[in-house]
């Protein structure tokens, strides 16, 4: 078959129609666009509830600041955490992170230092430990760890454990880790939020009784400069879930109400197309057209049309994730961009490009060419 | 070049069966300008269409330099109509959303020729009858003696060996049914085929064979 000229006439009939062309590459853009929201926020909050599900320490310490609060106080002394390790029985999993961001020998080097109750994880208290892959210049190490404690390769059984940084977990391979003993040197650099304390329900002895000894050991001890509060996150999200599972839903059920909409929208668009063009149709056939060639011609339309609509849609579908926020999501729950919703977007266009194809092209091939050129 | 035998075709209105061509037998040879004669709705343009490949006889062999029509798949058929015959019609049947130069094209287009060698080809057309100015134009800025001009240079644009027109003049003043029935004349003399139709007798002076067709059957050669 020859295709050169198909591409041809394909370009000029959306040239020639190109209102037409245009309003429904409109009408594609934003059914895949809310599609692509809808989807995102359905999947990101799909991938959250498994994250806060699979989570071995699912009881968090959650500091916040007093407006009233002085600059001068820190939220945590060395002494808070050895009581809470206490009270709860030596079952608390306590760091903190300090991120380093070091000038040297022209470059920037940054890297997580962390502070970290070696009791629970067996480790040598007079020892750093790093993972050699991590890059940072031995002297640039040298010059953040305490003084008088040596630099050790971590035992392969530490690389697997993860410290939360607000945002993503980091791998134990991407920090230095050192004995929280010192962390008074480094009082300086230590925020509210980089105090973690974490634990797993399982294990926590009368969880109750417990949770409420450390909260209120804190309460007093700190003068109410912080607040502090011991929370489950995925029980958080649940009392969150309703609302939000139905706001999503609201979107989601729109969003597949703008698709079927775009599908029938297009069905009938490219069906009125087709009446309105069945004479030039006709014209062609009768001058040597094969009807194989005309298919081809109008599938190259519909495919043209959909792919500008598509990536369109997709585009705006990511603006719309990442810069608008309706206050659907619970708390700092980001919406994330989910390659599925991408998935499903590609199977839906496809499905409808080839439907409208097989639907007009059906009609070009059940006319007669004589009845095509009298109408 | 052109074999018809006992062609018949019958049309189902209604549930009843209409004869309209009731056995043509006829043969065209190359380089004859051949007339089809007869009144409204005696099946002048059912035969046209038959013998342009635009349908198909209800029963009867079309032959073509040999070849039997029935033979032929759809694609074959496509192909005979875009290399070997050219079809011209009453109301022209150009295409609107195209330059008078891409509608002469068409034919070419879909035989795979290449755009630059497909405007050359137009081109030089359109120069035969003085015409290049027109080459940008849509065909709803022309008068109809230059459609009807457009359509004949589409028609013969892939060289083909035989024309068929369908009342050419049908829609035309005397005058440009002069202009267009002269083209068609040039062209037979230089040696192509032509069937045409008309009702109009003095059109009809132009060819070198009337055939009449009376109540779906060949009167008298
Ligand atoms: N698709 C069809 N279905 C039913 N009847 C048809 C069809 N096409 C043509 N006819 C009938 O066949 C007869 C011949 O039609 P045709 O168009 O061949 O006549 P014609 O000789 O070209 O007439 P005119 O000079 O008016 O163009 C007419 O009576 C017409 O009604
Ligand atoms: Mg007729």
């Amino acid at each position: 078959m020859k295709c050169g000229y198909s591409f041809y006439r394909a370009f000029s009939r959306i040239r020639s129609n190109i209102l037409i062309s245009i309003l429904i590459v409109a009408q594609v853009t934003i059914g895949i666009s809310a599609f692509i929201y809808s989807s995102n926020l359905l999947f990101s909050m799909k991938e959250e509830t498994e994250y806060r599900e699979n989570q071995v320490r699912d009881l968090l310490l959650e500091i916040t600041v007093d407006d009233s609060q002085t600059r001068s106080t820190i939220p945590i002394t060395l002494g808070d955490l050895y009581e809470i390790q206490n009270l709860s029985n030596d079952t608390a999993f306590i760091y903190i992170d300090i991120p380093q961001f070091i000038p040297y020998d022209d470059t920037f080097y940054e890297f997580h230092l962390v502070a970290i109750d070696y009791s629970a994880l067996d480790l040598n208290n007079s020892q750093a430990y790093w993972e050699p892959e991590i890059s940072v210049p031995q002297e640039v190490l040298n010059s953040v760890i305490p003084k008088g404690i040596s630099l050790k390769v971590m035992p392969k059984t530490l690389e697997t454990n993860v410290i939360n940084n607000g945002e993503k977990e980091v791998a134990f391979s991407e920090c230095i880790i050192i004995p929280i003993e010192y962390m008074e040197d480094y009082i300086a650099e230590i925020s509210s939020a980089g105090i973690h304390v974490e634990w797993s329900a399982d294990l926590l002895p009368n969880k109750e009784l417990t949770i409420r000894k450390i909260e209120s050991y804190l309460s007093n001890t700190h003068n109410g400069g912080f607040r502090y509060r011991i929370i489950s996150p995925e029980v958080e999200l649940d009392s969150f879930r309703f609302k939000t599972d139905r706001s999503i839903k609201t979107i989601e059920s729109g969003s597949i109400l703008f698709i079927c909409m775009y599908c029938i929208g297009q069905l009938s668009a490219f069906q009125v197309m087709f009446e309105r063009r069945k004479r030039s149709y006709g014209i062609c056939l009768a001058a040597g057209a094969e009807k194989s060639q005309l298919g081809f011609e109008i599938s190259i339309e519909i495919i043209v049309i959909n792919s500008v609509g598509l990536l369109l849609g997709s585009v705006l579908g990511i603006v719309a994730t990442t810069k608008l926020d309706l206050g659907i999501m619970p708390g700092d729950i980001l919406t994330r961009i989910c390659p599925q919703s991408f998935l499903l977007e590609l199977v839906l266009v496809f499905a409808t490009i080839l439907i409208t194809i097989i639907s007009v092209c059906n009609r070009l091939g059940s006319n007669h060419v004589l009845s095509m050129i009298r109408d | 070049m052109i074999k018809l035998h006992d062609i018949r075709k019958n049309y189902r209105v209604d549930n009843v069966s209409v004869d309209v061509l009731k056995g043509i037998d006829l043969e065209v040879e190359q380089g004859d300008f051949v007339c089809i004669l007869g009144t409204s709705g005696c099946g002048k343009s059912t035969l046209l269409n038959i013998l342009g490949l635009l349908d198909e006889p209800s029963s009867g062999n079309y032959y073509l330099n040999g070849y039997n029509i029935a033979e032929k798949t759809n694609k074959e058929k496509a192909f005979i109509r875009r290399t070997e015959c050219g079809f011209v019609f009453q109301n022209y049947n150009l295409i609107t959303d195209l330059t008078v130069m891409d509608n002469i094209a068409v034919p070419l287009g879909y035989d795979g020729m290449k755009k630059k060698e497909r405007e050359i080809r137009a081109m030089s057309l359109l120069s035969k009858l003085g015409m290049e100015d027109l080459a940008k134009k849509h065909p709803n800025h022309l008068s109809g003696g230059e459609q009807q001009r457009v359509a004949i240079l589409r028609a013969i644009s892939n060289n083909p060996k035989f024309l068929l027109a369908d009342e050419p003049t049908g829609n035309l003043d005397n005058e440009n049914t002069i202009v267009v029935l002269d083209l068609l004349k040039e062209l037979n003399l230089e040696g192509m085929t032509i069937v045409m139709v008309t009702h109009d007798l003095e059109v009809a002076k132009y060819a070198s064979r009337i055939i009449r067709i009376e109540d779906g059957i060949i009167a008298n050669i």
